[in-house]
């Protein structure tokens, strides 16, 4: 899908340091409504960081995160997932312990009403929302990813490509209209990265979902393939900006990831 | 004012003890990640041992020497028969061990000594007070304090000076890496909890002979929670200042507010300022705060 | 899930329900039959008493498996909230002459909110810290308030004893054992069913969510500063609940029965049933009771022999209580549960077991 010219997310002169690190360095960024954003830099240029801090886990010691036009900065993390982001992390952060149907139901959680007393009769109304969900969950999201044989799994018995995809699921559960992917192909063989792929554009362009994606990816294939926009940071600070194949040339970017290496031959001669 | 310092002076002493034993707690929870919350039972076995020989007749030194190598003795077969299958246990599961052995030892203690209180007969220190003006004195206090500042020392010397102290904090820093530099792990684990039986013997046996020994000085052995909780776990120095505060801060609670309450605040007040110091400092006064990643 | 095989689902409602084959339901029946109708028939005195303790201490485990088996938050003061809940019963009943059941239900709203209070610091510490405040609230509540204040109201000394008569429901004296029993069965069984429905719908998910992975859960919209109240609220009303029971059973009540000692043996009977399951609580209660009328009897022969170890009981039963979950957590380190699905499967597979 072509993404429409209105920004969704913007991030705004981000400043966050630990210790005496500086993991971001005024990182100013705008991600389109119904695009592909990627983020590419090397190890430790502070593409998680940026991730944890417009999901909220980390706060900005400086700097602006603003989602649909409104100033998020001050929401806890769950108060910016009811607004509808919702991210996957770098290492699978599932509940190990619950299955993968139950994964995804806490993933509708804040669409959800149930509540103590309910709950605890549950014959009447918690059943009807029970089976509600169930029918949403079956229908869009197992059937979607492909994960019809596991659902009944315990999650923390699984193997890493599946982890990955209920991690998917999961936030998908949520209904997002953003949705933050940290490295969701890393650890991946070809073929699971090739489904991967194949679900974040149909999530992206299904007519259903319609979901904007921001993406943290060291598969250059992928993301060059992918994104509509792509950004590089490197050591917190943003180094370019522009279509895939724009920063793809960018010296800079070809600098961050390879060195210096022209330069030291001149001062060899 | 009289009164301000005199408790003071009675916390600081008290507190000493309490350093005492939370030093050696900390020196198992640094070396092996172990939080024990059968501190109060070591302490009991360490003053029961002590008091059973200084009963038979042996002089106080030669008995306080016996429970030191009873309680090494000890620290080491607890720590072979049970903790060393725990490593890499979930934390619920360690605590619940160490839940368990206190359990055990508690019982085995009032199966073989009673729940009678007991007292050190003669006694060790003499009961004249020391008066400095108008502040007085337990001579008991003074050389327990003494006792526990010398160990103490001892202890820090043996942790910074000797190789086998310099294995334990190579261990508490890095397990891994010091396995494979060739540090043996295992009587690196064994030594800690040698240790900690021997500090909370010697505690033990001190707080016994400031007000006699029953059941309830396991309880006391229990202070040292807060102390170290106080002090953040993971810091020597820590134990040490934590230790000495929840000293104070008892006798200064005792001293102060029971006239406003029926009773009971000498024993809840350690806990009470425990919470209250974790309500604004989640991590202890000196401990690390530790940064969430994903 | 493992269904026997010819069982199809048609609708979601019957893969939600749950007995979902003729026979896990029969069996059922059978148990609240035998729990109901045969057991009060055919059992002693004797037997309806440690029925009786059994579930009480289900009762008070109940809430001790919530906070560390569901939501991840280890306490070590549960009986603080045991003991809120069986003085908030006393007192009502005692000074204001108040029906049992509506005592029951303050007791339970009170202790609640006393565990609430103690939870607030879950907020913000975890881990050790978390365990330490527990402690604390098990010594600020048993050691200090109750023994201190709330022993005193009405001037009746050190326990507060129930005269026969007072404990009514309507009509109804509460005052043998097999009247206890009842009560202690009704409410064993809307307990279990209350947590359970609430385990498998969205307050209980969001625990388990938070006891697996705290950061996700927030990530995935749940509050977890509140959820962690609330778990700390429904612990404290099941607290409470077994408090208010237990006092029907003694007739009386003082501060020793709600040691830090108890508290910790609460703990030491959900590992022994297995964490994070229900019927780990009832198996684990169970076993810890009957070991101890177990030890009893091969006790009282001796005791013919060597007359002090009666009253060295109880030193016994700590020390072999120590020794069981020790041993239990280092040979057995899921617990009872875990065997019971083990051998359940066993005979689901039985005789071709691959």
């Amino acid at each position: 899908m072509t993404p429409v010219d209105e920004v969704q997310l913007k991030v705004e002169d981000i400043h966050i340091s630990f210790g005496g690190v500086q993991a971001l360095m005024g990182v100013t960024l705008e991600v389109k409504k119904g695009e592909i954003f990627s983020l590419i830099g090397p190890n430790g240029a502070g593409k998680t960081v940026l991730l944890n801090c417009i999901n909220g886990i980390y706060r900005p010691q400086k700097g602006r995160v603003c989602f649909e036009g409104k100033d998020i900065g001050y929401l806890r993390p769950y108060e910016r997932a009811s607004l509808g982001i919702a991210r996957t992390f770098q290492k699978i952060e599932l509940f190990s312990g619950m299955t993968v149907l139950d994964n995804i139901r806490l993933g509708r959680h804040i669409h959800m009403k149930t509540g103590l007393l309910d709950g605890a009769i549950y014959a009447v109304r918690a059943a009807r929302e029970e089976i509600e969900h169930r029918e949403f969950i079956e229908r869009e999201i197992i059937d979607l990813l492909e994960i019809e044989h596991i659902r009944d799994k315990v999650v923390g018995m699984l193997p890493y490509g599946l982890q990955k995809r209920v991690e998917l699921a999961r936030a998908l559960a949520l209904n997002p209209k953003i949705l933050l992917l940290d490295e969701p192909m890393a650890g991946l063989n070809l073929e699971e990265v090739e489904d991967m792929a194949r679900f974040i554009l149909d999530i992206n362009e299904e007519q259903r979902w319609r979901v904007t994606c921001v993406l943290v990816e060291h598969d250059m294939g992928v993301v060059m393939d992918i994104s509509h926009r792509v950004a590089a940071l490197n050591f917190g600070e943003k180094i370019s900006e522009g279509p895939p194949e724009e920063v793809q040339n960018d010296p800079q970017v070809i600098k961050a990831y390879l060195g210096e290496v022209e330069e030291i031959y001149v001062t060899r001669r | 004012m009289e009164l301000f310092v005199q408790l003071l002076i009675t916390g600081v002493m008290v507190g000493s003890i309490y350093a005492l034993v939370a030093l050696g707690w900390t020196l198992i929870y640094k070396c092996s990640g172990v939080l024990n919350l059968a501190m109060g039972e070591l302490t009991l076995i360490g003053a029961y041992v002590c008091l059973s020989l200084y009963t038979w007749g042996i002089p106080f030194p030669l008995a306080l020497l016996g429970t030191l190598i009873v309680g090494f003795v000890l620290g080491l077969l607890t720590e072979r028969l049970f903790l060393r299958r725990l490593i890499g246990e979930s934390i619920l599961t360690v605590i619940m061990v160490t839940v368990g052995l206190s359990f055990f030892f508690r019982g085995v203690v009032e199966f073989i000594w009673g729940t009678d209180t007991r007292v050190f007969f003669p006694p060790v220190f003499p009961i004249e007070p020391i008066k400095f003006g108008n502040i007085v004195i337990g001579q008991v206090y003074l050389w327990s304090f003494l006792a526990a500042i010398v160990l103490l020392l001892v202890f820090v010397a043996l942790f910074k000076y000797t190789r086998w102290g310099l294995s334990m904090q190579a261990t508490a820093d890095d397990e891994m890496a010091s396995l494979s530099l060739g540090v043996s792990v295992k009587v690196v684990y064994a030594l800690a909890w040698a240790i900690a039986f021997m500090a909370a013997g010697v505690g033990g046996t001190l707080l016994g002979n400031i007000n006699g020994l029953n059941i309830s000085v396991g309880y006391l052995g229990l202070l040292v929670l807060p102390a170290v909780v106080l002090g953040g776990l993971n810091s020597v120095p820590g134990a040490i200042v934590g230790g000495i505060t929840i000293g104070i801060l008892q006798n200064l609670a005792d001293g102060y507010l029971s006239r406003f309450t029926p009773g009971g605040v000498k024993e809840i007040a350690p806990f009470a300022f425990m919470v209250i110091i974790l309500l604004f400092k989640p991590y202890g006064l000196w401990g690390w705060v530790r940064i969430e990643r994903v | 899930m493992y269904l026997p095989c010819g069982v199809y689902h048609e609708k979601y409602r019957q893969d939600h329900a749950w007995w979902q084959t003729t026979f896990v339901r029969a069996k059922m029946i059978f148990l609240f039959l035998l729990l109901l109708v045969i057991i009060p028939q055919f059992a002693n005195l004797y037997l309806i008493s440690v029925a009786n303790i059994v579930g009480y201490t289900i009762l008070a485990a109940m809430g001790v498996q919530l906070l560390i088996g569901y939501c991840g938050q280890i306490t070590l003061g549960h009986a603080a909230f045991i003991a809120v809940g069986a003085y908030t019963s006393a007192i009502l009943m005692l000074q204001y002459g108040l029906p049992y059941p509506v005592s029951i239900a303050a007791a339970a709203i009170v202790a609640g909110l006393w565990s609430v209070l103690f939870g607030l610091p879950s907020a913000r510490v975890k881990g050790f810290y978390l365990i330490m405040t527990t402690m604390a609230a098990q010594f600020i509540t048993v050691d200090f308030v109750i023994t201190q204040y709330v022993s005193k109201i009405g001037g009746r000394g050190h326990y507060f004893s129930l005269p026969p008569g007072t404990i009514t429901v309507g009509p109804w004296v509460i005052d043998s054992e097999m009247k206890v029993y009842y009560v202690m069965i009704i409410l064993v069984i809307l307990c279990t069913f209350g947590m359970a429905n609430l385990l498998r719908t969205r307050v209980g998910r969001a625990w388990i969510a938070i006891r697996d992975n705290d950061i996700a859960a927030e990530a995935m919209g749940v509050n977890v500063v509140k959820y962690k109240l609330l778990a700390f609220f429904v612990a404290g009303v099941l607290g409470g609940i077994a408090g208010a029971f237990w006092i029907s059973s003694l007739f009386f009540v003082s501060p020793e029965h709600f040691t830090w000692s108890w508290s910790l043996w609460l703990v030491g009977v959900i590992l022994i049933g297995g964490v994070g399951t229900l019927h780990g609580t009832i198996f684990g209660s169970m076993f810890m009771t009957l070991v101890l009328e177990g030890l009893k009897f091969a006790f009282m022969p001796l005791s013919g022999v060597y007359p002090q170890l009666l009253e060295k009981f109880l030193y016994v039963k700590e020390a072999a209580f120590g020794l069981a979950i020790v041993l239990f957590l280092l040979f057995e380190p899921k617990g009872l549960a875990y065997r019971w699905w083990q051998i359940k499967n066993y005979f689901n597979l039985w005789p071709f077991s691959y």
